[in-house]
């Protein structure tokens, strides 16, 4: 490895002296008032979100959080039409919603972690270098992706073989009076998601796994590991940050989807029953980002205009949350790296 | 440097100029709203803008019925398009004045052999009354597979209105919400025992054919089934104005409910000249 003796920058020659001074602090002030700017556009944002949606936490209290006897689509449309004597409806129970988002982010995390970790150590460190320079490219486009082309993909190729093959008719006859099973359920929505997600997550993996230093590897070798041991003991230890941040980055991505959830999870804001077995899957949610699609088109009503607004104040909070967790999480895990 | 800059300084300027005088003599009317409207509305527009040889244009945009109404209060649109009625939610002081009669189509699977329902039985199906389609004659079809629209949708409030008694009446909660009339068809097209309601309009062309349109109570929903009064099925479009229509946007309201307006309107669907009372009545 080549080792620099110089200044990897070099020193701009002095030949302008004061004008040069004048024109990096023009440069520096331009910066700080843009940098300025884009925090306060964010506060805003933060501000008006939370001053909109506030009505609907105020109005229901605790129980917002909560499931109400009245089913979350009837509340929204309530809220949108008034309640059926023609008064204004406020109340909500957005515990489907909330549910919904859990189950398809959760289920997407669960089921992509290990299937982008181990594509991950394949493409970095396995693959034929051909192999893996064919594939970088292909996991690059997959990852930037637009959502809505991945929610085509699942309503028009992976809902009707769900359907076909997954539910069988008797079930959904005994359960129809409560729910119409279709396609779109829970399952597509896990698949929809982590065919989504996996990709961001094998080039942040491998792009980490790349960086690992070849004399920490070698070490390991020469000490007597065989190559599974040495990715296991000392790669994925290396990249525990990276690990971190890039499920982070993926659970983002997945809490926000709106448009592919949509259309893959059976547009019911239903509560799947956990005695249903495996139909478990098999029945309908509706995630908050999606709800607050479906329903946008009914802002000029107050009540629904706010109870999506508070929508969008936990999917703020949410990402915030993740963001800052993820920061804290993976420094931890760099000291940790670092004192080891 | 300096000269390159002065010569497109000049340019536009001259453009300026241009398009500048140009609009001084062009009147614009801004519409907007319903999705359901659009095409129709962009069609008026390109026959109005011929007729009065380019000297009013008129804009259409979507952003759905609700969008119209709340526009046309607030002054983003000088006209609102809107195809569902009055409701709740709309603000107040606006005149909705009718321009077609546009029918509702209860559509199923190809592969469905039923040959037709009642109002009734469809409104048993959408209230979850009714969710096996041996009980409606088709012994091996199943669960009936109903899906719906979104509670916002305009589209849902005119079904409810006509064929589950009012406009608030909820369709049962047991029928997937989609997001468009385009999504509700094309769910029936890939489900042998789906059923749905959609517009009119999405029961023609290649699209229709992917679906079955049922008649309902023995009338199949035509536009002249609608015109001769058999078909009742049906719901206004309207172009709402804050207050009375006046000037330049008068004058365009009373084109599009004469003759020539009905013209470019019966490719759509019925040209309506009545009231407002005599669409919700």
């Amino acid at each position: 490895m080549a080792t620099f003796t110089r200044p990897l920058v070099e020193p701009r020659p002095q030949s302008g002296g004061a004008s040069a001074t004048r024109a990096d602090g023009i440069f520096r002030a331009v910066l700080i008032a843009i940098s300025a700017f884009m925090l306060i556009v964010i506060a805003a944002i933060t501000v008006f979100v939370f001053y909109v949606g506030w009505p609907s936490f105020s109005a229901n209290g605790l129980s917002w959080f909560g499931s109400g006897d009245t089913p979350l689509d009837v509340e929204l449309g309530y809220s949108f039409l008034g309640d059926p004597e023609g008064g204004r409806y406020t109340t909500l129970n957005a515990w489907p919603a909330l549910l919904g988002t859990l189950l398809t982010t959760g289920g997407a995390l669960l089921l992509s972690f290990p299937f982008a970790l181990l594509a991950a150590i394949f493409i970095a460190e396995l693959a034929p270098k051909r192999l893996a320079a064919f594939l970088d490219p292909i996991v690059s486009v997959l990852a930037a992706t637009p959502s809505v082309i991945y929610g085509l993909f699942a309503i028009l190729v992976l809902a009707p073989l769900i359907e076909q093959n997954l539910i069988p008719q008797d079930k959904a006859e005994q359960i129809s009076p409560v729910v119409t099973l279709t396609g779109a359920n829970v399952l597509l929505g896990i698949l929809v998601l982590t065919l989504m997600i996996a990709p961001l997550m094998i080039a942040i993996f491998a792009d980490a796994l790349r960086a690992v230093p070849v004399k920490w590897k070698e070490g390991a070798i020469a000490l007597g590991c065989d190559e599974w041991r040495m990715t296991r003991r000392v790669s994925i230890r290396a990249i525990r940050p990276a690990l971190v941040a890039g499920t982070t980055l993926a659970m983002g991505r997945a809490v926000g989807e709106a448009i592919a959830l949509s259309m893959a999870t059976g547009s019911i804001a239903f509560i799947p029953n956990p005695l249903d077995g495996y139909f478990f899957f098999l029945e309908p949610v509706r995630s908050l980002a999606s709800s607050i699609v479906d329903y946008s088109e009914g802002f000029e009503s107050p009540e629904l205009k706010a109870n999506l607004f508070a929508f969008g104040v936990i999917l703020l909070i949410t990402t915030a949350a993740l963001t800052i967790g993820a920061k804290i999480a993976s420094r931890a895990a760099e000291k940790k790296l670092g004192g080891s | 440097m300096k000269k390159q800059l002065i010569i497109l300084a000049a340019t536009m300027a001259v453009l300026l100029a241009v398009t500048g005088t140009a609009s001084a003599q062009v009147t614009k009317i801004v519409t907007g709203g319903s999705t359901g409207l659009q095409i129709l509305g962009s069609a008026l527009a390109a026959q109005y803008g011929k007729d009065t040889k380019g000297k009013v244009r008129v804009t259409v945009s979507g952003g759905g019925s609700g969008a119209g109404q709340t526009g046309a209060a607030n002054g983003t649109f000088q006209i609102g398009n809107s195809s569902s009625d009055k409701s709740s939610s709309t603000p107040a002081g606006l005149t909705f004045t009718p321009i077609t009669k546009e029918p509702f189509a209860i559509v199923v699977n190809p592969a469905n052999p039923i040959k037709g329902l009642t109002g009734a039985q469809v409104k048993q199906i959408f209230l979850g009354q009714v969710t096996n389609w041996k009980d409606l004659g088709w012994a091996q079809g199943g669960a009936i597979k109903c899906f719906s629209r979104v509670a916002t949708s305009g589209t849902r409030q005119s079904f409810q209105k006509l064929f589950l008694g009012s406009i608030s009446t909820p369709v049962s909660n047991s029928c997937p919400a989609l997001a468009s009339n385009a999504l509700d068809r094309s769910a029936v097209a890939n489900s042998k025992s789906g059923i749905a309601f959609v517009t009119y309009a999405y029961t023609v062309g290649s699209g229709g054919a992917t679906v079955k349109t049922l008649p309902i109570d023995g009338v199949t929903p035509t536009l002249q089934n609608v015109v001769s009064n058999k078909y009742r099925y049906w719901n206004c479009q309207y172009l709402v104005t804050k207050g009375e229509p006046a000037g330049d946007v008068k004058t365009y309201i009373d084109w599009v409910r004469g003759s020539k307006g009905a013209a470019v309107i019966k490719t759509y669907a019925v040209p309506f000249s009545g009231t407002y009372d005599q669409c919700v009545s």
